[in-house]
């Protein structure tokens, strides 16, 4: 079982290649670009590797929230490397990627009955959050919002027994909880997504029967930007 | 020999494989229209977004019309610019995608390049020839020497053509898109009724200006009373706009005959592309010059002038015959001109 898994959605840009041989990763920190570098970081992980594009069984990718350009390149390529290579295509949000690198100190969270935040960047005053209140089993709906909305968001009780903020936004977070909820002190970790941990997730949901139908969707969780329009270019 | 085209530049999700004999053998066209319509022009994330949604289901679909595989080709070309950035990664990266699994050559397409060579698809038109390219994005005359070989002799220094045509219907309430509403309203009008500027017209060279026309149609209908704003008002002033807007295409385009010297062997020829010659007054207008001027106009099929997976195939036949290919790492280039030796024009910007 060969996957191939893109991380686009965050400042980066990185490719993984989970399988038979282990782990190969590249892994390029750039805010723009990605699109120049995508294909030429996947073709070096398959060389690495020594495998080629016919052994892959299954492309995974980040699919956001993150940058809408970063995001898009990513499942556009994930999305063309599926169809060329006619192999299914998994979607992995960026909140799972995140959590999954810092999976052991979920689960002694979660074994204590206390929930995991994962808040990510969002380059504006609000930060994309979403809680993971046990190792199976759904999230909490993924929300846009200020740090200081985060615990209300969560509710007072579910905020009070948060173990972990996790992601790009957690120190922000984890300060914005210290000055209002003096009473909640999770542990803080400063996280970003990567392909290696995109592809663990994909191979795991792969494994407990997960078949995708259709193509990944992107997650934007904001509308377009309309602005004053544009005239037809 | 095949190759698959990819158009994501604007508000069309376009897809196309065409033969090394001039075919089309299959294509698929996604017009946003309806996406964009709310916001009277297009919106460049909305954009995006339908071109993601759209595209690897587009490029199947072609595919499995074309009755070929992947393998089957020999190169994939797509729009790597001028255009909606946002669009443009899209068809870029998907395109590097196919490339890569099938080491095929991927070939970065200049969009109006695109538009410049598909009088040859459609028409096998030879080098070299006087190009006027007019769309939503672009106005603008080229003499055509070559594949990669362009010198231009003017742009539009605001507005482009297209971009006014949009302009004057949202102003007159047609809705969008504005090139076929003008049109078709301006079917019934008297051109006689309104006096509008010429802007350019009789000066010396080759570019252009339509935003004093813009200004003067508006000017024009604010103009009138309220009961004055009829349909009978809003069909004189189309026409009225289209007789201006084409005596200004003629007059520049005159000039440019004149800078594009006769060759004793062989007619001198004329092509119009891009969305706006689409306009069957405008090219009506343009065929009467070339027939005064006893040049061969060739404007291709309206389904090549908008904006089409079909021409950007082609460009990749023609650029992959001459070996110009592309890398997985060539970055897409929101702003291209296709003679990047011609001078700055003022207030041009990314339409020169």
């Amino acid at each position: 079982m060969n996957v191939l898994a893109i991380e686009t959605t965050a400042g980066a840009c990185s490719v993984a290649l989970a399988g038979e041989h282990g782990l190969a990763e590249r892994f390029e920190p750039m805010l723009r670009g990605q699109a120049e570098r995508l294909l030429p970081l996947t073709e070096a992980v398959l060389a690495d590797a020594g495998v080629g594009y016919a052994a892959l069984d299954l492309i995974a990718v980040a699919t956001g929230p993150g940058t809408f350009t970063g995001l898009r390149v990513g499942l556009a390529a994930a999305r063309g490397l599926a169809l060329a290579t006619a192999r299914p295509c998994l979607g992995v949000t960026s909140f799972e990627a995140v959590l999954e690198a810092e999976r052991a100190t979920a689960q002694s969270v979660w074994g204590r009955g206390e929930a995991v935040l994962v808040v990510l960047d969002s380059r504006r005053r609000e930060v994309f959050a979403q809680a993971f209140l046990a190792p199976d089993g759904a999230p909490a709906p993924a929300v846009v919002a200020r740090p200081e909305q985060l615990a209300e968001h969560f509710g007072g009780a579910r905020a009070g027994s948060l173990g972990l903020v996790v992601g790009s936004a957690a120190t922000i977070v984890g300060a914005s909880l210290g000055r209002n909820h003096g009473e909640i002190r999770p542990l803080v970790t400063e996280s970003q997504p990567r392909a290696a941990a995109v592809a663990r997730v994909a191979l795991r949901r792969w494994r407990n029967g997960e078949r995708p139908t259709r193509p990944p969707d992107p997650v934007y969780l904001r509308p377009p930007e309309i602005g004053g329009g544009s005239p037809a270019p | 020999m095949f190759a698959l085209g990819i158009e994501t530049s604007c508000d069309e999700t376009a897809v196309a494989v065409v033969s090394g004999t001039r075919q089309i053998v299959a294509q698929r066209i996604l017009s946003q229209v309806d996406d964009h319509r709310p916001f009277g022009g297009v919106v460049p994330e909305v954009a995006a977004r339908a071109h993601l949604q759209h595209l690897d289901r587009l490029i199947a679909e072609a595919m499995d019309r074309a009755g070929l595989d992947f393998a089957g080709l020999d190169a994939v070309a797509a729009t790597a610019g001028p255009g909606l950035i946002g669009g443009v990664l899209v068809g870029v990266t998907m395109a590097k995608a196919i490339a890569a699994v099938h080491g095929l050559p991927f070939i970065a397409v200049n969009h109006l390049e695109g538009h410049a060579l598909s009088a040859r698809l459609s028409d096998g038109v030879e080098f070299p020839y006087l190009l006027l390219l007019v769309s939503g994005g672009h106005c603008q005359l080229l003499i055509a020497n070559g594949v990669g070989d362009y010198r231009r002799l003017g742009t539009t220094m605001d507005d482009a053509l297209g971009e006014a045509f949009d302009k004057v219907a949202k102003l007159l309430g047609l809705g969008y898109p504005g090139g076929p509403a003008v049109e078709a309203a301006a079917l019934g009008g008297d051109a006689r009724r309104f006096a509008l500027p010429r802007p350019m017209k009789g000066r010396s060279g080759c570019h252009f200006s339509f935003s004093g026309l813009k200004t003067a149609v508006k000017q024009t209908w604010e103009g009138l009373s309220e009961d004055g704003r009829d349909d009978r008002a809003r069909a004189d002033l189309c026409a009225a706009f289209q007789e201006a807007a084409a005596d200004v295409l003629v007059d520049r385009t005159s000039h440019a005959l004149a800078e594009f010297p006769a060759s004793a062997s062989r007619q001198r020829t004329l092509v119009v592309a891009g969305g706006v010659a689409a306009n069957s007054y405008l090219r009506a207008r343009l065929a009467a010059l070339a027939e005064a001027e006893k040049v061969r106009l060739v404007a291709p099929p309206q389904g090549l002038c908008t904006d089409n997976g079909a021409m950007i195939a082609w460009a990749g036949v023609e650029r992959l015959r001459l070996g110009l290919t592309d890398g997985l790492d060539f970055a897409p280039r929101p702003r291209w001109p296709l003679d990047p030796d011609a001078p700055a024009v003022a207030f041009a910007g990314i339409k020169a």
